[in-house]
Parts: C-alpha cells; sequence; structure tokens
C-alpha cells in the first residue's frame, strides 16, 4: 500500500470524536451561546457532565468553593469556560499520547497544545476578538501529528536530511510521506466533522498567509510563540516558517508577540495545572 | 533562575526553544547559577517584568551574577556559557525573538567585561541544558542526540 493511502486508512480507522463534544464545538460557533444550551447537551452524557464537574474543581478555574452540582457549575463557570471545560476534557484523550515520530514523550503534545490554546487567547484578546473558536482551534492545532507521526518516525532520516538543505518541516514531511501534518489534521478534522472554522485553522496553522483568516492567524502566531517558549517542540524543534502576513492581518507586530508571550510564561503555572489535571476518565 | 553551592545538586533546564540558558560557575567556591530567560528587555511588559525579573535578559543577567556573588563567588573566576536562542524559521525577519535574545546578552557581557567561554546557539533546535555544581560540567540534551558537554 502506498504511503498516503496507508494514512488514508488510518484515519478512516479512528474512533469518532465525542459526540457531545462535537454538538459543543458547532454551537460554540454561536456568539450567542447560553450556558443553558450547553447544559442541555451535555446533561444526557454521565461522562462528559462528571469530567466537567472534576475540571470546575480543578485550581486552573481556581473557584472557590467545591462544585457538586452542574446547576451550580453553569452559575459559576458562565459558557466561555464550560466550552472550555467540555474541550479540554474531550481532546485530551488524543493529545496526551506520547508521539513517538516527534520525539515528544507521553504529555508534551498535549502541553503544546494547551498552552497554544491559552496563548491563542491571549493574541485574541488583544485585538479584542472573540476568543471560543481561537481557544479549540489553538488546542487541535496539531492534531495531524497523531497520525502522522509514524510515518515521520519511519522516514525521519530522509525528513531530516531536507530540513538541513533549508527545508522547513512542513515542506519535508510533504516531499517525503506526501501529506504534511497540517493538511492530514484538516483532513481528521472533516472526518470528525468539525466545524468549518476549525478545520481552517488546523489546516492552515502553518500557511496563514494562504487563507487571510483572523483566527488561522491568531493560532499561527500562538503556535510560533509557544514554539519559541521551547513548549513542546520535539524533533521538529523551530523549524517552521513564522509568516509576517499574520503579523499584517491582525494589525500586531514582534513586540505585541513578545509581550503576549511574556503573559503566557506567566501564565504556564495554570497551563501546568491543566496539563497534570487527571479525570478518571475522558469519556471515549 | 537557580543558585546553588551544593556539590550533590544538578541544575536543569528544560526546552530552550529561543530563550537563553546562561549558566555561570566560579571553581573555586563551587558556586553555579543557571537562569533560563525568554525574552532581551524588560521595557517589552515592565508589569510582568516586576513579577518575575528572570524572564528578561536585562533584569535577569545582574540577579543571576549578584546571587552568585552573594554566595561567595566572584566575577574574575567565573566560567560563563552559553546555550539556546533558537530561531523559527523566517525570511522577513519579523520572528528574531532567539537573535535578539542573545544579542542583548552580548551587548550586557560587553558593557561589564564579561567573556563567554562556550556557547552552543541558533539554529532550530530546542535545547536541554544542565550544570554540575560539583564539577562545573555544563551539559546539553538535543532532541535525537547523545548528550553533549559545553
Amino acid at each position: 500500500m502506498k504511503k498516503i493511502e496507508k494514512i488514508l486508512d488510518n484515519i478512516k480507522r479512528l474512533p469518532p470524536f465525542p459526540l457531545v463534544a462535537l454538538k459543543i464545538m458547532h454551537i460554540a460557533m454561536d456568539e450567542e451561546v447560553s450556558v443553558q444550551e450547553i447544559v442541555e447537551i451535555i446533561q444526557y452524557d454521565p461522562s462528559i457532565t462528571a469530567n466537567v464537574l472534576r475540571w470546575c474543581n480543578s485550581p486552573y478555574f481556581g473557584l472557590r468553593r467545591k462544585i457538586t452540582s452542574m446547576k451550580e457549575a453553569l452559575v459559576y463557570l458562565g459558557s466561555k469556560h464550560l466550552l472550555e471545560i467540555v474541550m479540554l476534557s474531550s481532546c485530551a484523550p488524543y493529545l496526551e499520547k506520547s508521539v513517538a515520530g516527534y520525539e515528544l514523550a507521553q504529555g508534551e503534545l498535549w502541553r503544546h497544545s494547551v498552552a497554544c490554546a491559552i496563548m491563542s487567547q491571549i493574541l485574541a484578546k488583544k485585538i479584542k476578538e472573540d476568543d471560543a473558536v481561537v481557544f479549540t482551534g489553538g488546542l487541535l492545532h496539531d492534531i495531524g501529528k497523531i497520525v502522522l507521526s509514524e510515518f515521520v518516525k519511519d522516514t525521519f532520516d530522509k525528513i531530516i536530511q531536507l530540513v538541513k538543505k533549508g527545508y522547513d518541516f512542513l515542506s519535508a514531511e510533504k516531499e517525503i510521506i506526501g501529506m504534511d501534518h497540517a493538511e492530514l489534521g484538516g483532513r481528521i478534522g472533516e472526518k470528525w466533522g468539525f466545524p468549518e472554522e476549525i478545520t481552517k485553522i488546523i489546516t492552515y496553522h502553518h500557511q496563514p498567509e494562504e487563507i487571510n483568516d483572523v483566527h488561522v492567524s491568531l493560532v499561527h502566531l500562538a503556535d510560533v510563540g509557544v514554539l519559541m517558549l521551547g513548549i513542546g517542540a520535539g524533533a521538529d524543534g523551530l523549524a517552521y516558517q513564522g509568516k509576517k502576513e499574520a503579523y499584517e492581518l491582525l494589525g500586531l507586530r514582534e513586540t505585541d508577540l513578545m509581550a503576549c508571550m511574556a503573559e503566557l510564561w506567566v501564565n504556564l503555572e495554570k497551563v501546568e495545572n491543566i496539563v497534570n489535571f487527571k479525570g478518571k476518565n475522558h469519556g471515549i | 533562575m537557580k543558585v546553588s553551592n551544593d556539590s550533590d545538586v544538578i541544575l536543569v533546564t528544560h526546552a530552550l526553544g529561543s530563550c537563553i540558558g546562561l549558566a555561570v560557575y566560579d571553581p573555586v567556591v563551587k558556586v553555579g547559577g543557571l537562569l533560563h530567560y525568554m525574552l532581551p528587555e524588560s521595557r517589552i511588559n515592565p508589569k510582568k517584568a516586576k513579577e518575575n525579573p528572570f524572564m528578561f535578559a536585562d533584569t535577569g543577567i545582574p540577579l543571576l551574577f549578584k546571587t552568585c556573588y552573594r554566595y561567595g563567588a566572584i566575577k574574575q573566576r567565573m566560567i560563563v556559557k552559553v546555550a539556546g536562542g533558537a530561531q523559527i524559521m523566517d525570511e522577513k525577519g519579523q520572528f528574531n525573538i532567539g537573535q535578539r535574545n542573545y544579542a542583548a546578552l552580548r551587548k550586557i557581557f560587553w558593557k561589564n567585561g564579561v567573556l563567554i567561554q562556550a556557547e552552543d546557539v541558533g539554529g532550530f533546535v530546542n535545547r536541554t541544558m544542565e550544570l554540575d555544581i560539583e564539577t562545573g560540567e555544563v551539559r546539553l540534551k538535543l532532541p535525537g542526540q547523545n548528550i553533549k558537554k559545553l
């Protein structure tokens, strides 16, 4: 079987994304979504409900009192945080695993993804943009790595030879394997029925100049910033292109990115809280 | 930033990326320090610089040296080694944080007459750095490579 066919076959065999989380992802695109609507969807899924309660009481959300019912959770959290919790608890099982092809130990891709989600929010705040989409997009941008990893592992020497010749890692993946992790991630998003805004972020997070989309550019800069901080940079390291078009579209400059990196750095404890927070079951 | 004079201790900083890892060591009193800073100048975010001065070259580097002096280290004896400052690929020169971090360090060292004994900076790699307080040895770990001495 050719590599590409094998990759597509692997996508086909992925278990479906949790349905309730998918519904939540879709209604989150609507800025007017109410807490009540979210609760109506998740109440029929006991494992997500249990996860929401567990996450509410995690240090990241830092609520002063112990939350014991969904009713309380909805009062104290508000729709924004509730969405974040549903996304974190549904994405964790996919992203927490080790990703050997990229030499990311267990938890490293998850750390990178969570940091990127939070960094995307910090950048979004800077340009006063709504952040429900960028949080989820930032969290899932590297989902393609979970499938591409084994192919990268098998061909790593060839890929790294190209990087030494001046290729960025993404182009080298494409050249050697026939598909890169961004494109593959987009295919996974399609297969899982993600909203178009999210698959767009995943597909173009290294090539924001091709799409001119605010959310894509935000996640691109967030990803680059997080890589420069060394958070979850594996064997591919920093060998990716930084695109000035993302700055231009958002009206930001390098100094803004640096200021946001400083902001993220002081929030890293929160990132670690999320990364190390272990729900007993993740709902899949 | 960490400083120690306990010979059982190995100071480690993980995943430098574009950040700079700066290791200093006085072999006579066996005092060593390791700083991991992420940005060149504190004026980028003065509020955060107050909360965490170790984030920036201009506030972190002087604090590293001063703390070592407090442990009995003397500037003239100190061995200085530098790693990190990796770069995102960028033809247009707008993602230069790694280079800026390194330039800030050179500027401060030049003003203060500090020499770098060994360094491993730039490229696209994510480095992990450690300093052995017993021997003063600085070791680097790069993905896919064996640990190497600096």
